[in-house]
């Protein structure tokens, strides 16, 4: 607490908090904080300071207190921001701000204060939701009103508008694909593994093997196979070749399989033996004993799996932009061709939100599957 | 009825069980006795095709057991094991009508059949009817584990080692409860333990084992009275809860309640309070000096079994 609140003050009082630049490619000017924001800097730094001030504070609300604040001194991070950078930009110009270091380690800082306290004020929960709402409402507003329109990462949004939704589409797309795939293969296979003990290595080493090749190997490996499919006509119509979705796709699926088949073996494994002797005893067949009791007690285990690939996918789609498959990597490679890294977050930043959701109803899921079955 | 008639059981060249020739007559509780590894358990698994045999012939109800399959078999045989395997992700309810389900009862047939078993097995239908496996006791799990393997009404129960994770003063209570039910419905039981207490006390007959092989099959009174050799002799003359009975005299713990019937001599032991109220079915014998119920004997072994 003392730790990240003087990290988050030193932030702000020695690192650059913006970067201006006329136009894309421009080198830039930094801003120190009170250089950038002027006076409206002070509330910044006094938010700091009492969180500074807090950390020596032993009360019994002080977990209420520093939720608020964090979340008071986020919104007003941003709030003074907003306020200022009309200042630099002229109307309609290519001038932009690039968000820097120094903001990005108070955003990081407050980021896990909120995530721990967050969890310190569960029981009050209006006190939770006041912080949560409170942060998402502000953030709707600044970028409904435009406020951000100057920060060059909503720039670059708003250049690439019809791109980026469609990016976004087909990232999307690609990740679900392949995970569904990933379980209608992975999950037998684990099974087979299962019930075949002489099978088990022979399926389970080739999967761990695939999830040792470098993704950008693994394009390379692919593109042979596919590329000679592509020349059939029924995989030509479907746009299978060497580069494109089709590469993309397969090696995701590929990356699925480790995952979901190690958890569906670990699943059935962690079956107690004697409660499928129970089920023998008192007459189930193979199939009933597999379809009432080793699926429902494997499934949440196998459910982990299934989460695991998942976000697992999120992140390794963004590949899918190297071989032309789209998705948010089109704009991270893209960026990198053309050094601008605000281009690069445009496609991380979608992902890192994405990952960071996903995970969380996935797993307030498996929570609840877990529950229905274990107690 | 039960009849194996010269079985065995191998296992390449190990004989896990050697000539088994045994005969569980219609509503008889026979205790199969023996030390770990005797093969006990493999004779119990092989009477409802857990596990096949490598010779010989065995006989349920005068029908071949090769002649039905196996998961047949296994439905109209009621099957407890030690650990009781309750399926975790079923409530009480669900885990108790498995074996109804499985033979497609109908609905109301089925519910009204759950509460009878958990009345049965002495639990409140309305208190126990939705908990989960994991919100028992072991004592609470291993009677439900009974009920399910009573629910279908099986005429023949295989047990093995029902009552061996539960705590003594809970298994005494589980084993006599599970006495009365057995005498009062009539069901064939095959009992497997090691714990010759159990024995004694449930058994109307038992049938000592040793390396796959039957030494003496007999009533307990017999097997302890006159032993068919060295081993028996020795197998219960460890600290059997008779030797211990034996050692105290009755009127030490009368209690002064008047009881009808003729009264024990005055140097009469615990055992012989036992064998006669096992003989006459008895719940409280008369003494010189007040009477003694069957609880408080159950209550005196128990005691003693605590402090060993």
């Amino acid at each position: 607490m003392l730790l990240l609140s003087s990290l988050g003050a030193a932030a702000f009082l020695f690192m650059k908090l913006v970067t201006f630049k006329e136009n894309r490619i421009s080198q830039g000017l930094g801003y120190s904080s009170f250089e950038f924001l002027g006076k409206n800097g002070i509330i910044v730094i006094a938010l700091w300071l009492v969180l500074v001030g807090i950390s020596f504070y032993k009360g019994k609300n002080k977990d209420i207190i520093v939720f608020m604040t964090s979340s008071i001194l986020l919104i007003c991070v941003f709030w003074t921001i907003q306020r200022v950078t009309g200042e630099y930009i002229l109307p309609n110009s290519s001038g932009r701000i690039s968000l820097s270091g120094g903001l990005y380690i108070q955003i990081f800082s407050i980021y896990m204060l909120l995530s721990t306290y967050s969890e310190r004020v569960k029981e009050y929960r209006i006190i939770k939701w006041i912080g949560i709402l409170g942060i998402v409402l502000s953030f709707t507003y600044f970028i409904y009103m435009g406020k951000f329109d100057d920060l060059s990462l909503i720039k670059e949004y708003n250049i690439k508008k019809d791109q980026f939704y469609e990016n976004l589409r087909i990232h999307g797309l690609l990740t679900l694909a392949s995970v569904i795939t990933g379980c209608i293969i992975a999950i037998p296979l684990g099974f087979i593994a299962y019930s075949k003990k002489n099978l088990e290595d022979k399926l389970m080493i080739p999967l761990s093997i695939i999830q040792t090749i470098p993704s950008l190997a693994l394009f390379g490996i692919l593109l042979v196979p596919l590329s000679a499919l592509g020349r059939l006509s029924f995989f030509d119509y479907l746009g299978v070749s060497g580069i494109g979705w089709a590469p993309a796709y397969v090696a995701l699926t590929l990356y699925t399989l480790l995952p979901i088949g190690r958890n569906t073996l670990t699943g059935f494994y962690s079956v107690d033996q004697n409660i499928i002797e129970a089920a023998k005893g008192m007459g189930m067949n193979r199939g009933e004993i597999f379809r009432k009791i080793e699926m429902p007690l494997a499934f949440p285990v196998i459910f982990t799996g299934i989460r695991i690939a998942f976000i697992q996918t999120i992140g390794g789609a963004v590949l899918a932009g190297l071989v032309g498959g789209g998705g948010m990597g089109s704009f991270v490679f893209l960026g990198l061709g053309e050094a601008s890294p605000d281009l690069i977050l445009l496609g991380v930043l979608p992902i890192v939100i994405s990952t960071v959701l996903l995970d969380y109803i996935l797993k307030t899921i498996e929570i609840s599957i877990r529950g229905v079955i274990y107690d | 009825m039960i009849k194996l008639k010269d079985v065995s059981k191998k296992y390449d060249e190990f004989f896990a069980l050697k000539n088994i020739n045994l005969t569980v007559n219609q509503s008889e509780f026979l205790i199969i006795l023996g030390p770990s590894g005797c093969g006990k358990s493999t004779l119990l698994r092989l009477i409802n095709k857990m596990i096949e045999r490598s010779s010989g012939e065995i006989t349920v109800e005068e029908k071949s057991i090769d002649d039905i399959k196996g998961e047949e078999l296994r439905k109209s045989i009621g099957y407890v094991i030690q650990s009781i395997g309750l399926f975790p992700h079923m409530d009480v309810r669900e885990n108790i009508s498995t074996v109804p389900n499985l033979l497609k009862w109908d609905k109301e047939k089925i519910s009204s059949r759950v509460d009878e078993m958990l009345e049965l097995a002495g639990l409140d239908p309305d208190k126990y009817r939705f908990k989960k496996p994991s919100e028992l006791s072991g004592g609470e799990a291993q009677r439900i584990g009974v009920a399910r393997a009573m629910a279908s009404d099986p005429d023949i129960m295989l047990m093995d080692e029902p009552f061996g994770a539960v705590d003594p003063i809970n298994r005494l209570r589980l084993q006599k409860e599970f006495r009365k039910i057995q005498r009062r419905l009539k069901k064939t039981v095959v009992f497997v333990t090691h714990d010759i207490d159990e024995a004694l006390l449930l058994g109307d007959r038992i049938c000592i084992m040793n390396e796959g092989e039957i030494i003496q099959i007999d009533t307990p009174e017999k097997m302890i009275l006159e032993p068919k050799n060295k081993f028996v002799k020795d197998f219960f003359r460890g600290e059997g809860i008779l030797t211990i009975l034996s050692r105290k005299p009755a009127n030490d713990y009368a209690e002064d309640i008047a009881a009808e019937g003729d009264a024990l001599n005055e140097n009469a032991t615990l055992r012989e309070v036992l064998i006669k109220m096992l003989i006459t079915g008895k719940d409280r014998l008369a003494l010189t000096n007040g009477s003694i119920s069957w609880d408080r004997l159950l209550e005196i072994a128990g005691s003693d079994m605590d402090e060993k």
